[in-house]
């Protein structure tokens, strides 16, 4: 845990100073990650509601509660409501964080084991799957209770680094009191292939690097997509891969349980998807390539919050989205679907749904519940000025 | 009203999505939409409206309220009335209401001062002399 000196036991409303040190991460995705545990596990947001609570941030005495607040970013607020002010120990507000929250507490040292487990998972940052380092570090900074209790219960955490090199003396540096994983940017190379493989990468974010090498695309599925696989979210958007999924990565089965983020946007993808079987998958790019075929191949991903699949040569109907429920963001313009909206009738989660140029009929009844959508594109024609930007927003 | 089989062409009222009060970006444009803009009087949310060649009818009462739009597209409707509805919508930055029934001229657009682009071509309001609003 932080070192003694950090910890300052019972004076929670006193920031100390490495816990304000703590910045990019905190914050992004509390809302989103809770939102998503509630609906899965209600059980662990509702039993401890005395104790857990979201809200306004307040800087003050006085907590405004109010459900998943979902506007502009400053990070967690842990606060005891019983402190005069609420320790913020996410202060700095970056790129990255997108969420704001207050998570009331009775008391610090009284946490369960569960609350402390989902504020933990709530420290993501560019990737959502893993709490990181940094962030849960600073909740260790807190109180010695806290540090006590992560220690205790040693949660998986993620560290970016850019260089495998390094990896082995960093990990050898935490591990003693972290479980780590990497969270790899850079070139996609058979040792980050090898390294994802037995579980010690789980996130690689080869963005925008030149080519890869054919050999070792064709690791790819086997390595990272495959069932068994221990790789949480992959991102290899204008990655030049210039073929068929085929041709690229093989045939081998796309099986992970896992996997929960795959962006291929703007690859130069041919020809048509394999057989997609992600259960856990909540982010789909595929943006920007030149994909035909119809939707079929994802009907398995029921989990997806975000699916981005515009400006390809798609056909057919939309039905195979039908059990995609959480759906938040369905970007399927400049394609050539036909038939109507009724598949979307249940996706009440709809933020924004862009349709814009596509051969779709039939009336609107369909979205008739979508009550929490901001953005609506349905104009037949493309609007080429709205649409330059095929390339999904980089917050996953 | 034939549309293109190679773009969208939904249609059916605009009812379904009256419940969608949180809508920013509005894009219906170049459907058969039909019926009236009454399912839009709540959307106070709303920034961007476009619902340009559809078929529309009926006054711009409902979108009083839309008093945060920057850009309003109704062109190619068959909307009718005066631009009283529209007096509100301070921000407003470009509006189209050409290839309508519009009528009463441009007087409550008085209180838009940031409008920068105007499309009248076609419509009954563009009949009228008080261009030198602009």
């Amino acid at each position: 845990m932080a070192s003694s000196s950090a910890i300052d036991n019972n004076k929670v409303g006193e920031p100390t100073k490495s816990a304000l040190k703590a910045r990019g991460g905190l914050g992004y995705s509390f809302t989103n990650r809770l939102a998503t545990l509630r609906e899965t596990s209600p059980s662990c947001v509702t039993t401890p509601s005395d104790k857990l609570s979201l809200a306004q941030p307040v800087r003050g005495s006085a907590a405004v509660h109010h459900p998943l607040p979902t506007h502009s970013p400053t990070g967690l607020i842990l606060a005891s409501p019983t402190q005069a002010s609420p320790l913020d120990i996410n202060s700095g507000s970056t790129p990255l964080v997108q969420g704001e929250a207050l998570a009331t507490v009775a008391s610090l040292d009284a946490m369960p084991d569960d609350i402390l487990l989902l504020i933990v998972a709530t420290c993501g940052g560019r990737y959502a799957a893993l709490p990181e380092l940094e962030a849960v570090n600073a909740l260790g900074c807190l109180c010695r209770p806290v540090a006590e209790q992560l220690c205790r219960l040693q949660p998986r955490v993620g560290v970016q680094v850019r260089s495998l090199v390094i990896a082995p003396r960093l990990a050898s540096r935490i591990a003693m009191r972290w479980r780590i994983t990497l969270l790899y940017q850079g070139e996609l190379t058979a040792t980050v292939v090898e390294q994802a493989f037995i579980g010690r990468v789980r996130a690689i974010d080869a963005r925008g690097t030149k080519r890869l090498a054919p050999t070792v695309a064709k690791r790819v599925v086997p390595g990272l997509l495959a069932a068994g696989s221990s790789q949480f979210e992959l991102e290899l958007s204008h990655v030049e891969l210039n073929g068929t999924w085929e041709s690229v990565f093989g045939e081998m089965a796309v099986a992970s349980e896992v996997l929960c983020g795959l962006q291929l946007c703007g690859c130069r993808l041919r020809g048509p998807l394999p057989e997609l079987r992600l259960p856990a998958l909540l982010v789909l790019g595929l943006n920007a390539n030149q994909l035909t075929g119809g939707l079929g191949p994802l009907r398995g991903c029921t989990a997806l919050q975000k699916l981005f699949l515009a400006g390809n040569q798609l056909t057919g109907g939309i039905e195979a989205l039908e059990g995609c429920k959480n759906l938040q963001k369905l970007f399927l313009y400049n394609n050539q679907f036909s038939g109507g909206l009724e598949p979307l009738r249940g996706c009440v989660a709809l933020q924004e749904l862009f349709l814009a140029g596509n051969q779709l009929s039939g009336d609107l009844e369909p979205l008739r519940c979508c009550t929490k959508l901001k953005k609506l594109y349905l104009c037949a024609v493309p609007n080429d000025t709205l649409f330059l930007n095929l390339t999904p927003p980089s917050d996953l | 009203m034939c549309p293109d089989s190679s773009n969208n062409h939904l249609s059916g009222p605009l009812e379904p999505i009256r419940g969608c009060t949180a809508l920013r970006e509005l894009f219906l444009d170049n459907n058969s939409f039909t019926g009236g803009l009454v399912p839009f009087q709540d959307f106070t949310e709303l920034r961007e409206l476009f619902v340009s060649n559809n078929q529309l009818e009926g006054g711009l009462g409902p979108i009083r309220g839309c008093t945060l739009l920057q850009e309003l597209f109704l062109g190619d409707n068959h909307l009718e009335g005066d631009l009283k509805a529209i007096s509100g919508c301070t921000r407003m930055e470009v509006l189209s209401l050409d290839d309508n029934n519009l009528t009463g001229g441009l007087e409550p657009l008085k209180s838009c001062k940031g409008v920068r682009t105007l499309y009248l071509a076609g419509s009954v309001l563009a009949a009228r002399d008080d261009y030198s609003l602009y």
